[in-house]
């Protein structure tokens, strides 16, 4: 009887983040509110055994409904009391990744899996004189066409002020439904007098791949992988077309700082590396194993001599990526260890419009290993540096390293000085 | 606003098992105190918003469905005491938390008088700085002969750090908040201050501990030795107080005839005991024939509002003890109870109170104020008058909250100010020497007291 009163929403494997295929249709859903009164009926009614135990809900909604009766103090939010209930059951379980998102946190869980989200696109940023500006508006985004550049600093938002407002705040100001209006004041440099722009808010999608040419003469190229989303494999194979129109001959893949994503991704992504075989091994909670292999529909482009960045921050879907490659000898793993989080979650959509993040898998690495919590070996360890700008060749002393095994790989003489390799604690390369 | 721990919840331990009246009269507004009857309290099912329930039951059944470790018996436990823990705590309301059945446990024990740890009533006060409200752990009464005594601690200390750890209050990342707001505003350089604020303060969070959970471990049992910060009003820099935790006895009751013609009664807790021993010395101060009582309050971290009542009866049958604010906007008049078989006390009373004067010893103080004309001789006392009600869970756990506000009998809100005194005698005087109960002495010598 239980069985049929739950709701079963489809939901997709995820890792580090979610995506929800679809809601429960609104009949399904009216249908099983008119049956709540019978259901709580079972659910408040106290066990048949008269021994002392606690089922887990009925103690919840009792001291709730204590609450309800003779709290004294303030108005109760009896939504935020659950969701904070809920929070503390997980916590009990002491996993991280099992947690719940109130609908406002599984609404921006959702835009970042699916790679857009609703606004003017432009970055923001905070000056030296703590002026919330425009760092960068993305290209053909609403903000663009409107006439906002780079360096614009925000002075009103609608026509209210924003002085001393968190970033945060500002951003959510901006932030609304599609096709509504928003009008930004702006200070403009070597422009005297503010000026307005009424921008119309649409579905952006902010770029989760960035590339390059590195090394114009020797052909290398480097790919940024911010994430793991619905629009990242496409972005990467874009990437790739257009340095190969370059004429890249080697590769240089920069998962550093890049928290995972969508485990469907980390398929595809991986699958553009490796020949042949399983890219990650997925564990469930009875012990059954599944192999996620290399889809040949990836292998469009020429596969490249490569060098892959990592460090403490690359998590989940960025170390089955970096971990497969490094099994298969695909390519030189540089950096350092990475974060170890070998678990998948699943997320499912609550009726309320909030969602449970549960882990509900391993996953291990296409020769077995299991590197949760030990996360990835680089082949070649170099610390990197705090507060640079990443892919700037001056600073960024990991992908000098980088570009350095790979001009190895290819055969040409290195220019880095050796000695910061030392510094750095060099393994040499296997 | 205070909370307590020991004696200050077994002051309402006893208010879950109030006599039959009583009972009847929450019932009219709300469901009564029972543990039996927790399963049975959803509440009218047309004006109950059922959404919560279903969210709750659904995110459990996910968990219990997909849960990469299925979940166990043994963990329902831990679970359920997870979620009332969290969703209690989220109400930021010291008052309002839960126990698990070792706490119940040690309530019971304070209750009988037995108490564990320093042996000082901590209460948490919401303190206002710098936009920020933090909860801080206060001293509120220090008990007789306990290792808090001995060590040097007084009412009003605020403890800062246990054994290097700092005290956290509900929300510790306000401050952090603060400082990145601050740079915002110009106040906080950049570059050059702010990364090094924002390191200290993460140090401070990471090795913090809340302030329930450091209240908790100062009053746990066994002899660990804690090392305080403290901060004492009049003190410039912190304090460092060492303290051996260890057993601290109290006896709810004393009382003699120190002169002639005033008998004095102190009164350490309100509880049953208390009751019984309080009715015993006005029985033996009317056969002495003395012309005043003194009550002495000070330090008295209170007890339950059923042995206040039984207490007050012996002063101001009767009369009112306290007018209860409910929640909606009710409110209910507690009155003291009826007069013993031998006739109440009708003469003279002066009641002794200081800043260690918390809650239900409050409440007993106004009450014999305003219903007997007596004087409060002292200094002002804690400003505790939130109701703090105890709610078994069926399994030996309870949490507590916070039910009602009590006010004075002429409907006086004293919450933080606490009550004022009508003779301001500071406590502190010569070795050997009491100005305080000096002056009560003197007041009911000279005839003051009830007209």
């Amino acid at each position: 009887m239980r069985k049929s009163l739950v709701f079963a929403i489809p939901v997709l494997l995820i890792l580090s983040a979610a995506f929800l295929v679809g809601f429960a249709a609104p009949d399904v859903l009216s249908a099983q509110l008119s049956r709540l009164p019978e259901r709580l009926e079972m659910l408040v009614k106290p066990p048949e055994s008269a021994e002392a135990e606690l089922p887990i809900v009925q103690t919840y909604y009792s001291v709730l409904g204590k609450l309800r009766e003779s709290y004294y103090s303030q108005k109760l939010d009896e939504h935020q009391l659950t969701y904070n209930a809920i929070r503390g059951m997980l916590q009990a379980l002491n996993d991280p990744y099992t947690r719940f998102l109130d609908p406002e946190s599984y609404k921006r869980m959702r835009e970042e899996n699916e790679g857009n989200f609703v606004g003017i696109g432009a970055q923001l940023d905070v000056n030296k004189k703590q002026q919330v500006y425009i760092k960068e508006p993305l290209p053909s985004s609403p903000a663009v066409k409107a006439g906002i550049k780079a360096g614009d600093v925000i002075l009103k938002v609608d026509d209210k002020p924003i002085a001393g407002l968190e970033i945060d705040k500002v951003v959510e100001r901006i932030r609304g439904e599609e096709g509504t209006k928003v009008k930004l004041t702006l200070l403009r440099a070597n422009q005297s007098k503010p000026i307005d722009i009424t921008i119309v808010r649409r579905v952006v999608q902010p770029p989760v791949v960035r590339s390059k040419v590195l090394d114009p003469k020797n052909g290398i190229g480097y790919i940024r992988l911010y994430g793991f989303n619905e629009r990242s494999d496409s972005q990467f194979d874009a990437a790739m077309n257009e340095l190969e129109k370059q004429h890249v001959q080697g590769l240089i893949l920069d998962l550093r700082q890049n928290p995972g994503g969508l485990l469907q991704v980390a398929v595809e992504i991986g699958s553009r590396f490796i020949e042949d075989g399983p890219i990650v091994i997925i564990k469930d909670r009875s012990g059954h194993t599944e192999e996620f292999n290399v889809d040949r529909s990836k292998h469009n482009h020429k596969r490249y001599p490569l060098v892959v960045l990592v460090d403490k921050q690359s998590a989940s879907a960025s170390e089955i990526v970096a971990a497969a490659i490094q099994d298969d000898k695909a390519g030189t793993i540089v950096g350092t260890d990475t974060f170890g989080k070998a678990r998948v979650q699943t997320v499912s959509a609550l009726l309320d419009g909030s969602a449970i993040s549960v882990t509900t898998a391993k996953y291990l690495t296409p020769k077995g290993r299991d590197i949760n919590k030990v996360g990835v070996k680089p082949d070649i360890v170099v610390e990197g540096k705090e507060m640079i700008e990443l892919g700037d060749l001056k600073q960024d002393v990991q992908l000098a390293k980088a570009l350095g095994v790979m001009k190895q790989k290819l055969g040409v003489p290195s220019t880095s000085k050796p000695t910061i390799a030392q510094q750095d604690g060099e393994k040499p390369p296997r | 606003m205070a909370a307590g721990f020991a004696a200050r919840l077994h002051v309402n331990r006893r208010e879950v098992n109030l006599p039959a009246a009583r009972e009847r009269a929450i019932s009219s507004h709300r469901v009564a105190y029972a543990p039996s009857s927790a399963s049975s309290d959803t509440g009218t099912r047309s004006d109950v918003d059922l959404r919560p329930l279903e969210t709750f039951y659904e995110a459990l059944r996910h968990l219990r469905d997909e849960y990469v470790e299925p979940i166990q018996k043994s963990q329902e436990r831990e679970l359920a005491y997870g979620a009332v823990k969290v969703m209690l705590d989220s109400l930021h309301d010291p008052l309002t938390r839960f126990l698990d059945p070792e706490q119940v446990k040690l309530v019971e024990e304070a209750a009988a008088g037995r108490f564990y740890g320093i042996g000082a009533t901590i209460a948490v006060k919401q303190e206002k700085q710098g936009g920020i409200a933090e909860e801080r752990l206060v001293v509120a009464s220090v008990l007789p002969g306990s290792p808090a005594e001995k060590a040097g601690l007084l009412t009003g200390d605020v403890i800062t750090e246990v054994d290097g750890k700092a005290i956290l209050p509900y929300d510790p990342f306000q401050r952090v908040e603060k400082l990145v707001k601050d740079t915002r505003n110009g106040l906080i350089d950049r570059e050059k201050q702010l990364p090094k604020l924002l390191e200290a303060e993460g140090t401070r969070i990471k090795n913090g501990i809340g302030f329930q959970k450091a209240s908790d471990m100062l009053a746990s049992k066994g002899n660990a030795e804690f090392s305080l910060m403290v901060a004492r009003s009049g003190t410039k820099t912190l304090l460092k107080i060492k303290v051996t935790a260890g057993e601290t006895g109290v006896d709810a009751v004393s009382y003699g005839v120190p002169s002639p013609s005033v008998g004095y009664v102190r009164l350490n807790l309100i509880t049953k005991s208390a009751q019984e021993k309080f009715a015993e010395a006005v029985a033996s101060f009317k056969k002495r024939g003395v012309k005043g009582i003194v009550v002495d309050l000070r330090d008295s971290p209170g007890g339950s509002l059923e042995a206040a009542q039984a207490i007050a009866a012996d002063v101001i049958p009767g009369r009112t003890l306290s007018i209860l604010q409910l929640p909606r906007g009710k409110q209910q008049t507690l009155r003291a109870g009826a007069a013993p078989a031998g006739g109440a006390w009708q003469g003279p009373v002066a009641v002794v109170v200081d800043g260690g004067t918390v809650g239900i010893a409050e409440v007993l103080a106004a009450a014999i104020r305003d219903g007997a004309g007596a004087k409060l001789v002292g200094e002002r006392t804690f400003g505790d008058n939130m109701q703090q009600s105890l709610v078994p869970l069926r399994d030996g756990s309870a949490f507590t909250m916070t039910t009602g506000k009590y006010l004075t009998p002429k409907g006086g809100d004293y919450r933080a100010k606490g009550l004022a005194v009508d003779v301001v005698v500071p406590g502190a005087g010569k070795p050997g020497e009491d100005p305080q109960l000096a002056k009560a002495f003197e007041l009911l010598a000279s005839g003051k007291g009830r007209g």
